[in-house]
């Protein structure tokens, strides 16, 4: 019986998710009709420029950012037992800001010279995130409670944003903007060349992801004596930290912090499935962040005319009702 | 099935690793436990019978030696370790959406591929293990909608799907009502007895310790003895049990009494 459930809510997301990817491309300045949007994509039209160049990356950002996000999510919410943690928990997007407010701010100030080159952006988040991830994984080994984890993530999330806000008060109007720009999240600045790099790192943290099921379905039980069930506890939550870490950097690097998204979207997936397998929970998960991921895209074209929305401002329109709903529903259930 | 020493303690030392010291609660724990037996942990509130349980699931750190089926747990890896023992606490905070089908399952989870899957066997030994416990109806239901009866069952039939040879529970039968309180405790016995596994629970209920338990391991002056039930019932261990200031000592004195006279009648 649930695995009927299963399959029918799988292809309900599906259909979802392959709707508005196809919204997604069809819809900005220029409305495209969905036929010849697929026939841009096969054969050369009017179109074929728009939809291969600027609308198709967009999408596919879109959609490997939502998948990221939200199975980072699903994992933090996981490990930490937490309903409201997600992908930022542990500080790297505030690893991500300071690296970019280095790049943006921090270089003139040190050295006189202006690094605003979208490359020096993403490597200054990357390397943000990495030394963050690098700090938690290297004192992992002296945390007896994982609680203890959550708190040094988000203190350290709290020390990297106040060395951030001591550049910008140093920063130029122009540099502050620039900082400021970068943390409303873009889904439009990543070519065919960074979306293969982000594929490949995504690829590589699902992999890790994959051998860490069976673990993350132990840890729903609640009971941190995992060696019971012949999981090595240590090497789980390495496997966990350091994909959420890829799919976290990663995204942030290349599209700025976007919020809410993983967040919000494990919560409709077990309401949806009504299960907390992860088996069954990730792939529902992935797919219907993906699907919040374009329908935030496309909201935020809403306004035309040439003008979008901020991403992050959007995701967070439609996220912040949802998690004040979890958090003081009358029949509050959820237990993470 | 012959009879072998199932867990053994040597020298050992329970108690709590803060910072890098070693705080000891008990040392020089010395005992042997065979297959087949019921072992029954008692003693008052704080004593260690938890961290005593806690130590023998390798969940915290200890001194001295514990070996099973005579070999030390300190070289066994997670996946032997959990084929041999199981250990069911009592501290379980379910995720929503988890069912009781789900939760029993996790026994099977040593016993499956990498990514966990069931082979039919798997579910098979799953219900089985639910309708040994009385619970076969609720496969279907969410943990969390379970009384705190049933979640207790559940999780022993958990423990029961794992197929461990020694099971370790923590006040298995504390939240359960008397009928099922016998029944659970009767089907403890009796796993012990068809099937050659060991038993060891702590519990403060002594009318199913002394009415199902083979052995005891009394907890009483920062010390540990393994007795049979008729080394127990002295009045001086009894007494030990009532250790309690608060109490009237001429009042403690006629429930000692009273216990006594109930128990060996």
């Amino acid at each position: 019986m649930f695995v009927q459930h299963f399959r029918i809510t799988l292809l309900v997301v599906l259909f979802t998710f392959f709707i508005l990817s196809i919204f997604s491309l069809s819809i900005g300045e220029v409305f495209i009709n969905p036929l010849d949007l697929i026939s841009s994509i096969f054969s050369d039209n009017q179109y074929s420029l728009i939809v291969q160049n600027f609308r198709a990356p967009k999408t596919l950002t879109a959609i490997l950012a939502g998948i990221s996000l939200s199975v980072s999510g699903l994992l933090m919410q996981t490990l930490f037992r937490n309903p409201i943690a997600g992908p930022y928990i542990l500080g790297i997007s505030s690893g991500a800001s300071l690296g970019v407010s280095f790049v943006i701010m921090g270089a003139s100030i040190f050295s006189g010279i202006q690094m605003l080159s979208d490359t020096s952006i993403v490597a200054g988040a990357l390397l943000g995130s990495v030394l963050m991830i690098l700090i938690l994984l290297s004192i992992l080994k002296y945390v007896k409670d994982i609680m203890t984890l959550l708190i040094i993530g988000v203190m350290f999330g709290a020390f990297a944003s106040s060395l951030s806000s001591i550049l910008q008060y140093f920063s130029t109007d122009f540099q502050v903007k620039s900082f400021v720009l970068w943390t409303f999240g873009n889904l439009s600045n990543v070519n065919y060349s960074q979306l293969w790099i982000m594929f490949g790192f995504i690829i590589l943290a699902l992999i890790l992801i994959l051998f860490s099921v069976k673990g993350l379905n132990i840890l729903i039980l609640g009971n941190d004596n995992l060696s019971n069930f012949g999981i090595n506890k240590r090497l789980l939550q390495v496997f966990i930290l350091i994909s959420t870490a890829i799919l976290t950097g990663v995204i942030t690097a290349f599209c700025g912090p976007i919020g809410f998204v993983g967040v919000v979207v494990p919560h409709f997936a077990r309401m949806l499935i009504k299960s907390s397998n992860h088996i069954f929970l990730l792939p529902i998960t992935a797919l219907m962040g993906a699907s919040l991921m374009l329908l935030s895209d496309i909201i935020s074209q809403i306004p035309s005319n040439g003008i979008i929305l901020p991403i992050n401002s959007v995701t967070a329109f439609i996220g912040i009702p949802f998690i004040l709903w979890v958090l003081l529903k009358p029949s509050q259930k959820i237990r993470i | 099935m012959g009879t072998k020493i199932a867990i053994e303690a040597q020298n050992l030392s329970i108690g709590f690793q803060q910072n890098k010291q070693f705080l000891n609660l008990i040392s020089d724990i010395n005992f042997r436990i065979n297959t087949g037996d019921l072992i029954a942990i008692v003693g008052a509130n704080g004593t260690g019978k938890s961290t005593l349980l806690k130590t023998l699931s390798k969940e915290i750190t200890f001194k001295g030696t514990v070996n099973v089926f005579g070999k030390s747990v300190a070289d066994l890896s997670d996946k032997e370790f959990s084929k041999k023992l199981t250990s069911v606490g009592t501290a379980y905070q379910v995720q929503s959406y988890t069912t009781v089908f789900d939760v029993i399952s996790k026994g099977r989870s040593v016993h499956t591929d990498w990514v966990g899957r069931f082979s039919k066997q798997d579910t098979e030994i799953i219900k089985s293990s639910a309708t040994k416990v009385g619970i076969s109806h609720l496969l279907e239901r969410f943990y969390n909608q379970l009384s705190d009866g049933e979640k207790q069952r559940t999780l022993l039939a958990m423990a029961l799907a794992q197929q461990s040879d020694i099971i370790l529970l923590d006040e298995p039968t504390a939240f359960i009502d008397y009928p099922n309180k016998y029944y659970l405790s009767s089907l403890l016995n009796q796993v012990t007895k068809t099937e050659n596994k060991t038993v060891i629970f702590s519990s403060h209920d002594l009318e199913v310790v002394l009415t199902y338990a083979d052995k005891i391991l009394f907890f009483s002056d920062k010390k540990v003895d393994l007795l049979t039930k008729k080394e127990f019932l002295h009045k001086d261990k009894i007494y030990k049990l009532f250790d309690n200031h608060q109490l009237d000592s001429e009042f403690r004195s006629t429930l000692v009494e009273q216990l006594l006279t109930n128990f060996k009648s």
